[in-house]
């Protein structure tokens, strides 16, 4: 194999000599993220953005974001590229959509996978944090609801498609220059058409605590798109009032093999949805953790008295709201179902800029 | 892309047409002859099988992985390439991308095993992860594939098919693996192909077998029943059907006739239609031989390129038939050391071959109905489709 080798090694493109780094972006244990600029080659403008392994010669910024080989043992050996960064290449390299952050290539280097998305400017945890300090300056309804808008739109599209993103959070929302969200971090991501095995067994815990729908809390082992739609609602709440909606404390874990109860963090949820019950959940009884329920004490659902203090006061927005925020995932709003909300109908209309 | 082949990388970079493929082979075709080169593949596509078996891999890992191996080798020799490196690196991707990942380490294990009596495997973890950066490049990071399964799934329902014949055509849709249909065609045609032979063309044949054997026959092995490969279990009972594959008067008939209802010819572009739209339905419970033809009939989809896939799912069971895997070493062997066949027995050996593969496609060629140049035409139809189904109508799922 080494004439092989050695002939696909010699064509191979370098990084430097298509891209500039401008600068270090962030960090995370998948690896680093680095904002570059494309080399403009001849001045052409528009590439088309499906075309494979082309040049971007076309002076854009970009995200390259570099995956650590993935080793392990003291000796290090490789063991080829990550559970993670293979759903991210497979995934993004089939998903074209205005509100999902593209993917402009894959290149390899040093033993890792660079893969090169469109550059979006900030993201809503940074814009959340912007507008939190140095004074809490909350956000207009009009970027709320075009935001909103958006990450629904995007959602929906991975949904039509049979993909779960799974790890929904202001962090990994991006949001362009021009205002235009784009759907991040797919590494969590999933395809949920007839999965081979129960989508529990591949990766025990899923999307951040905050963020984390009931069903998971509770230990359900056949989840469903619909804990895209409550991390959605959560994130809805936080673009409002600036703060995490259900702030709990994540119960850590222990050994590998169990999944410790949140309990706390389903007491935040509680106390402002009240307790959940087999009228507002008829399935509730067949969750893993629902014996532990009992131990919570009972609390009302305080969620639309809780709104009439926030700086929005559309009582759809509140119904919306309560919507994603349902239970049940199966009485819980479809993401295209929300686009189609009377929210989005009345003033100030969702706008794309 | 999940939802809609038609804008799924699949259908826009990785459908490929013969003369790609031919081009591919070219290397190795002054080294070894056609039919050998052929089977050659065939026991690398069962190694692949074998291997993902004992790992206790679902066939959709299997497919996934030989799909992989296929588009490699449309890049590359077999014979500048090592293809059990090739072949494990496979499974390794494939495994992780249908979700149901195992470590390197349990696959180079059971590789190991399966080798152990065909020269080895000396390549450790290391080197089939950093292969893994050769075969993701040459696949060009496009990793989700379609297969059949699943719109067989899909049309079995809409049909009631009995269970026999679902399972029947699902051995079927095992067996194109070891074509090059998966190269060529889209797989909802692919799953249509499998029906067409297990409920048309060798209906009565096949019942007795489906119902009484799904251990199957024609793996290469015949009278070695101990170093017995089981690979073929899965496969279609296709010794019965083998024969007469290329003479059967009766398939003949049906197909032309089919195809003159139809109107198939290259002035067809009339229907280029999704059968999504228009999908006849079969009265009552059982599905016979008769109405199953009407049924195809009656579909709007390009009968002739479900006869191609056809043809060539049945050329397979004719090269099987005179398979015999202890003779692949030698094959293997001929195909590495670095003298080139010479160029007259070279084209001898291709035309016979094309005989054998061909034989179909001169029946159709004379009846002159059929006659068409299948590459481009086939191209410009899945452009046509390409723009006629919305991207967004998840509704529009790989067909029917």
């Amino acid at each position: 194999m080494t004439e092989y080798k050695s002939k696909r090694d010699s064509c191979r493109q370098k990084i430097a000599s298509k891209y500039d780094i401008l600068g270090f972006i962030s960090s995370g244990t998948y690896g680093r993220v680095y904002k570059a600029k494309s080399k403009n080659k001849a001045g052409r403008q528009t590439q088309e953005p499906d075309s494979p392994m082309t040049l971007p010669d076309d002076g854009k910024e970009y995200a390259i974001k570099k995956f650590k080989p993935d080793k392990e043992g003291e000796a290090a050996t490789y063991i080829g590229i990550s559970q993670s960064a293979c759903r991210e290449i497979a995934l993004c390299r089939e998903l074209h959509h205005e509100n999902i952050v593209g993917l402009q290539e894959v290149l390899l280097e040093d033993k890792s996978i660079h893969m090169v998305f469109e550059y979006a400017e900030h993201d809503l945890l940074q814009i959340i944090g912007f507008h939190s300090h140095p004074e809490r300056k909350y956000m207009s309804e009009y970027t709320i609801k075009s935001f909103l808008w958006q990450l629904l739109n995007g959602v929906a599209y991975l949904h039509a498609n049979w993909v779960m993103h799974r790890d929904l959070k202001p962090a990994n929302i991006l949001v362009t220059a021009n205002g235009v969200v784009k759907v991040g971090d797919l590494g969590l991501a999933r395809l949920f058409y007839k999965p081979l095995q129960p989508l529990f067994h591949g990766d025990k815990v899923v999307v951040t605590i905050w963020y984390r729908a009931p069903e998971l809390l509770l230990g359900s082992r056949h989840y469903t798109k619909a804990i895209d739609i409550w991390a959605i609602g959560c994130i809805f709440a936080e673009l409002i009032t600036l703060r995490p909606i259900f702030k709990g404390e994540e119960a850590k874990v222990e050994n590998k093999k169990t999944v410790p109860f949140q309990k706390n963090q389903l007491q935040k949820i509680f106390d402002i949805l009240g307790n959940p019950t087999k009228e507002r959940w008829p399935t509730i009884d067949q969750q893993p953790e629902y014996p532990n329920l009992a131990s919570f004490r009972q609390t009302p659902n305080v969620l639309r008295s809780m709104y009439q203090t926030w700086p929005i006061k559309s009582e759809q927005g509140c119904n919306l709201l309560a919507a994603m925020l349902e239970y049940d995932p199966l009485k819980r709003i479809t993401a295209e179902e929300a686009l189609n909300h009377p929210y989005f109908q009345e003033d100030p209309k969702p706008g794309m800029e | 892309m999940a939802a809609n082949f038609w804008v799924s990388s699949h259908a826009t970079h990785w459908i490929l047409d013969r003369r790609r493929l031919d081009e591919a082979m070219k290397e190795d075709l002054e080294y070894v002859d056609i039919a050998t080169l052929t089977k050659i593949k065939l026991w690398y596509y069962n190694l692949i099988g074998k291997i993902c078996k004992r790992l206790q891999f679902r066939q959709q890992v299997v497919a996934t992985a030989i799909v992989y191996f296929k588009r490699f080798y449309t890049k590359n020799s077999m014979r500048s390439t090592d293809p059990s490196l090739v072949a494990a690196t496979c499974i390794y991707l494939a495994c992780k991308i249908e979700e149901c990942p195992q470590h390197i380490k349990h696959i180079i294990v059971d590789i190991k095993v399966v080798l152990a009596d065909h020269g080895g495997f000396d390549y450790d973890t290391s080197k089939v992860a950093e292969f893994e950066f050769y075969l993701l490049e040459e696949l060009e990071f496009y990793l989700i594939v379609y297969h059949p399964y699943r719109d067989l799934t899909i049309i079995a329902k809409d049909l009631r098919l009995e269970e026999s014949n679902l399972q029947a055509a699902w051995f079927v849709i095992n067996d194109s693996f070891r074509t090059d249909v998966c190269l060529l065609y889209a797989p909802h045609m692919i799953a249509l192909a499998a029906l067409y032979i297990i409920c048309v063309v060798h209906a009565d044949r096949f019942k007795d077998h489906a119902n009484s054997n799904n251990s199957i026959v024609g793996d290469g092995n015949s009278g070695s029943s101990g170093s017995n490969n089981n690979m073929n279990e899965d496969s279609a009972s296709m010794s019965s059907i083998s024969h007469n594959t290329h003479s059967n008067p009766h398939l003949h008939a049906q197909l032309h006739s089919m195809a003159s209802k139809k109107g198939i010819s290259s002035h067809g572009h009339g229907h280029h239609h999704h059968p999504h739209h228009n999908t006849p339905q079969v009265e009552g419970h059982g599905i016979n031989n008769r109405n199953m033809v009407q049924w195809f009939a009656d579909l709007n989809v390009e009968m002739d390129e479900i006869i191609e896939i056809t043809q060539e799912i049945l050329s397979l069971y004719t090269i099987w038939k005179d398979y015999d895997e202890k003779n692949v070493p030698a094959m293997i062997h001929q195909l590495r050391r670095p003298t080139r066949l010479i160029t007259s027995q070279n084209q001898n050996t291709k035309s016979e071959h094309q005989e054998l593969l061909g034989q179909q496609q001169h029946h159709q060629k004379e009846e002159g109905e059929l006659e068409h140049h299948h590459h481009h035409h086939h191209q410009e139809q899945l452009d046509q489709r390409h723009y006629q189904h919305s991207q967004s109508d998840p509704s529009a799922q790989s067909l029917i």
